[in-house]
């Protein structure tokens, strides 16, 4: 098969224009940058919440909105880190280390533009990497049958068991765990219905809503509800427009440093589980090690902002890549993407280009237009973004439970999902509390009944030497290679910490 | 030879160490569910059965290292008690208050309907939770309650449960 024609192109394009899909579009943005402004509450607790109701939305508005709130997010935890020192996802550690130093330098204004401008070129970049080379990984990936599909599905859950556990043990268990849990139900070959444990809501096997309801959003509510606010220190007053301009213009003189971190953000994001909370450190040292003022790390450079901002908005390009053309969301924000998808009879993978050139490049377009638009709706958003983190606990924990209850009914309409969230919502605290991985548990839940069929199947065709052939087996290996990179990483993200500390 | 103080010559002594039982949880669940499975499944073809315990042979071998790894990574029972014994029972009464109004929260609903178990469960649980203004609950709660009753039920036309009070539908 040769790459879509400029006509999906075009069409891919001309969707997205629909102004159904634009207002969601910038719907998802600035759900995004009022979410991402909550430190503790990320896109992917929001994103599993709207989940249930992406069905009244369709895959194509679902998606589009998703994309949007993803990366927008990821650049507005910028927000409370430069000016709170808190950091609203967990890759804007670096973040906080430059940019409240700026804060408490009165250039909080500056620092806001030179994150907002460092989000939008590393975004755009990640985006265009991702229109590019998507179809052409799209085209290798049609070439995959069920060994090498089964195998793909492996490295996924290793890649991600063994990189967001506390220990890479607790983590390849988590997805032992998920793939187990994942075996409730009727299988598909005699249509036996294995352990549904008296309940006929679970004959089709746990149902993914309420489960992700329960394990990224329920399960939030426990550490939520012990602290009195989001944040101790208040929230600081927005000081205007001007700085924030003069930041962007500082910004734009670190561009290559942007596009350098950007790439670092589109590759490590391009590894399932790896994310930017790695990505973000490794980035940060690295702009280091090139800077002419490396002494000035650590104390409100803005170089060192740039490097991180730049970085953490270039994940998500890299991040749809695998999940759009293999099927394998490499992280718990693109899970939930891929997710919306399914519900609405949309399934990634290898055929998806084949078969939805249109939506896929709509979808890749989307990313595009998201962070483009990431400026001008950022700067507008900024100021009521910093309000949102007075919202006391004591108000915010009862209604995200309602809502989180509620989705979870939503789906199937059935009450005993409800309880499902609960369930799930104590059992991913539990996980989280002792260090194992709650996404490397859904993934295996999610890709579990896939890899059992494409076990099967390769099985019955070819038997063991099904997964020897030679891109079966070069997953193989780059599985057993993907067990080497926490320590890699760990590596890398302590040089990039230790530079900021030692000077 | 340099004296050896009171401190040091005690903290060996008292440098006891202990199990981290928490760490059992999750492997117990695992277990739990393992063979409530099997139980459930023992009646099941053969066919049907060769994935799942393919998936138990790896899970069962991670669940050995992983309990081997807790039973023999050690912890200071000094400083865990000192760290966490101030703080244990205010640190999990505000988490159980959110799961036992949840938890009464699912049994009302199909009783009271979902709108009036919605306003009073934020009801409680605002107040349960630290919000003493009586007037400031029940208006949030109320304004809530009506944005998920017109989102959901009038919009989204979902078949929640509904109390109905003759000239009223909640």
């Amino acid at each position: 098969m040769n790459l879509p024609g400029p006509d999906a192109i075009f069409a891919g394009l001309s969707l997205l224009m629909h102004p159904n899909h634009l207002g969601w579009l910038a719907l998802g943005m600035m759900a995004g940058l009022m979410v991402g402004a909550i430190p503790g509450f990320n896109d992917t607790n929001f994103l599993a919440m709207m989940l249930p109701f992406s069905i009244y939305l369709g895959p194509m508005d679902a998606v589009i909105f998703m994309m949007a709130c993803f990366c927008s997010s990821q650049a507005a935890g910028s927000i409370p880190a430069i000016l709170l020192n808190i950091p609203g996802t967990p890759s804007n550690a670096p973040t906080c280390i430059e940019g409240f130093r700026l804060t408490r330098k009165g250039l909080a204004g500056q620092a806001l533009g030179v994150s907002i401008i460092a989000s939008s070129v590393g975004g755009i970049l990640s985006a265009c990497f991702a229109v590019v080379l998507t179809p052409i990984v799209g085209i290798y990936a049609l070439r995959f049958g069920p060994a090498e599909l089964f195998m793909m599905a492996v490295f996924g859950m290793t890649a991600v068991g063994s990189l967001t556990g506390k220990s890479t043990l607790k983590g390849l268990f988590s997805s032992a765990l998920g793939l187990f849990v994942a075996c409730v139900g009727t299988e598909f070959q005699q249509g036996y219905t294995r352990a549904s444990f008296g309940f006929y809501e679970l004959f089709e096997g746990f149902p993914l809503i309420p489960v992700l309801l329960g394990i990224f959003g329920f399960a939030e509510l426990f550490s939520l509800s012990r602290e009195e606010s989001l944040v101790a220190e208040g929230v600081k007053r927005f000081t205007g427009y001007a700085p924030i301009f003069e930041g962007i213009r500082i910004g734009l003189k670190y561009w290559g440093n942007m596009i350098r971190s950007g790439i670092i953000g589109i590759l490590v994001g391009l590894i399932p589980g790896t994310g930017a909370a790695i990505a973000t450190w490794v980035s940060y040292g690295q702009a280091k090690q090139w800077s002419k003022e490396p002494e000035k790390f650590g104390t409100g450079h803005y170089e060192g902002l740039v490097a991180s901002d730049a970085c953490n908005n270039g994940v998500p390009g890299g991040a749809l890549i695998p999940t759009v053309t293999l099927g394998i969301p490499g992280s718990g924000t693109t899970l939930v993407v891929m997710a919306a998808l399914m519900i609405n009879g949309v399934t990634p993978g290898p055929s998806f280009f084949g078969e939805h050139a249109t939506e896929a490049y709509a979808i890749l377009f989307s990313l595009v237009a998201a962070n483009l638009l990431l400026l001008p709706i950022g700067l507008g958003v900024a100021r009521i973004a910093t309000q949102v983190t007075a919202v006391p606990n004591r108000f915010l924990v009862p209604i995200i439970a309602l809502f989180c209850m509620a989705g979870g009914f939503a789906w199937r309409q059935m009450v005993f999902d409800m309880y499902l969230v609960v369930i799930f919502g104590v059992f991913g605290a539990i996980l989280t509390r002792w260090g194992y991985s709650v996404p490397a548990f859904l993934l295996a839940l999610l890709l579990g009944p896939l890899a059992e069929r494409n076990f099967a199947w390769a099985i019955q065709i070819g038997g063991i030497n099904s997964f020897l052939r030679p891109i079966a087996f070069v997953i193989l290996l780059a599985t057993v290679g993907v067990l080497a990179l926490p320590a890699v990483f760990k590596k890398l993200e302590s040089q990039g910490k230790n530079r900021n500390y030692h000077h | 030879m340099a004296p050896v103080s009171a401190n040091e010559k005690i903290q060996p002594a008292m440098r006891k160490k202990s199990i981290n039982w928490g760490e059992s949880i999750v492997p117990l669940l695992a277990l739990a569910f393992g063979a409530a499975y099997f139980f459930q499944t023992r009646d099941a073809p053969g066919v049907a059965l060769y994935w799942p315990i393919i998936i138990a042979v790896v899970a069962g071998s991670l669940w050995i290292a992983v309990v081997v790894k807790f039973v023999f990574a050690k912890k200071d029972t000094i400083s865990q008690t000192r760290s966490k014994a101030p703080n244990t029972i205010a640190k999990f009464q505000r988490p159980a208050i959110v799961l036992i109004c949840s938890a009464g929260y699912l049994v009302a609903v199909p009783w009271l309907g979902f709108s009036l178990s919605n306003f009073i469960f934020m009801l409680v649980l605002f107040r349960c939770l630290g919000s003493q203004r009586w007037l400031q609950n029940c208006a949030v709660a109320l304004a809530i309650a009506t944005f998920l009753h017109v989102a959901l039920i009038t919009f989204m036309k979902l078949s929640l449960p509904q109390l109905n009070l003759g000239i009223l539908v909640l």
